[in-house]
């Protein structure tokens, strides 16, 4: 085995591997999203309509 | 919010009629120490009737009560609403009719939560268990009680367990109790207006 070329193949097949969205995004923020999605569930714009209200 | 969800026949059809083998299905554990009538059993039918009503299953999720010594209020095998005698005792009426709405809130996504336990998906359990939550607040309001009860269900919950020496109530397939109290004051919010 050429061990010259293994650290850059393994560096090139982590690369290549797909990224599942969901790793991309911490705890916190799915939630966040998770949120939204129920809010909209319980009636069309309901979130949309809270953004507009003042804190 | 909540006729909409309500009126939403897709997510509920199946459930509106529980197979005779119902009984069967519910955990082993629960069924031994399962209490056939007395007080108890009166004041969760009590207390459950008019959120059984409002979501259209009286006849179809049957409340139950067990023995046993930690607060305990669950959906379980899909038509049983299992309360614990120790829930009953810890619990005040308004809190108790929080979670036990919260448990009915759970027939809305009982097939995606399915299929996300099958997958393993955490992050759309708690997205259930969110929903579970909104229909908890939602329900409330409409029984016009506090939607805000079943926050404090939790807090009582996190302090028994801080007690005992565990750290967190939640666990990967539920959601943090910042959020859960994110969704809540949004809500509070939209039914204040509303």
């Amino acid at each position: 085995m050429n061990w010259n070329l293994t650290l850059p193949l393994l560096v090139a097949i982590i690369l290549a591997l797909p990224v599942n969205p969901a790793f991309a995004f911490d705890r916190k923020e799915q939630e966040a999203q998770a949120i939204e999605r129920v809010l909209d569930r319980l009636g069309e714009g309901t979130s949309q309509q809270m953004k507009c209200l003042p804190a | 919010m909540l006729a909409r969800l309500i009126n939403d026949k897709a997510s509920t059809a199946w459930l509106k009629q529980r197979p005779a083998n119902y009984a069967s299905l519910i955990p082993r554990h629960i069924q031994e120490k399962r209490l056939r009538g007395g007080s108890e059993v009166e004041k969760l039918r009590r207390l459950a009737a008019p959120i059984l009503t409002l979501h259209q299953q009286t006849g179809v999720i049957e409340p139950l009560v067990f023995r046993d010594d930690q607060i305990y209020v669950a959906l379980v095998g899909g038509w049983s609403l299992a309360v614990s005698t120790r829930a009953l005792l810890m619990l005040t009426e308004e809190e108790l009719q929080a979670a036990v709405a919260h448990e009915v809130g759970h027939i809305y996504t009982m097939v995606e939560a399915y299929y996300a336990e099958r997958a393993k998906d955490d992050a759309k359990l708690r997205e259930t268990e969110l929903l579970a939550d909104a229909v908890s607040a939602l329900t409330m309001k409409a029984l016009r009680k506090d939607p805000a009860s079943l926050l404090r269900v939790i807090e009582k919950e996190l302090s028994r367990l801080a007690a005992q020496g565990t750290v967190a109530l939640t666990d990967a397939s539920h959601p943090t109790t910042e959020s859960r109290k994110v969704l809540n004051a949004r809500l509070t919010r939209i039914l204040a207006v509303n």
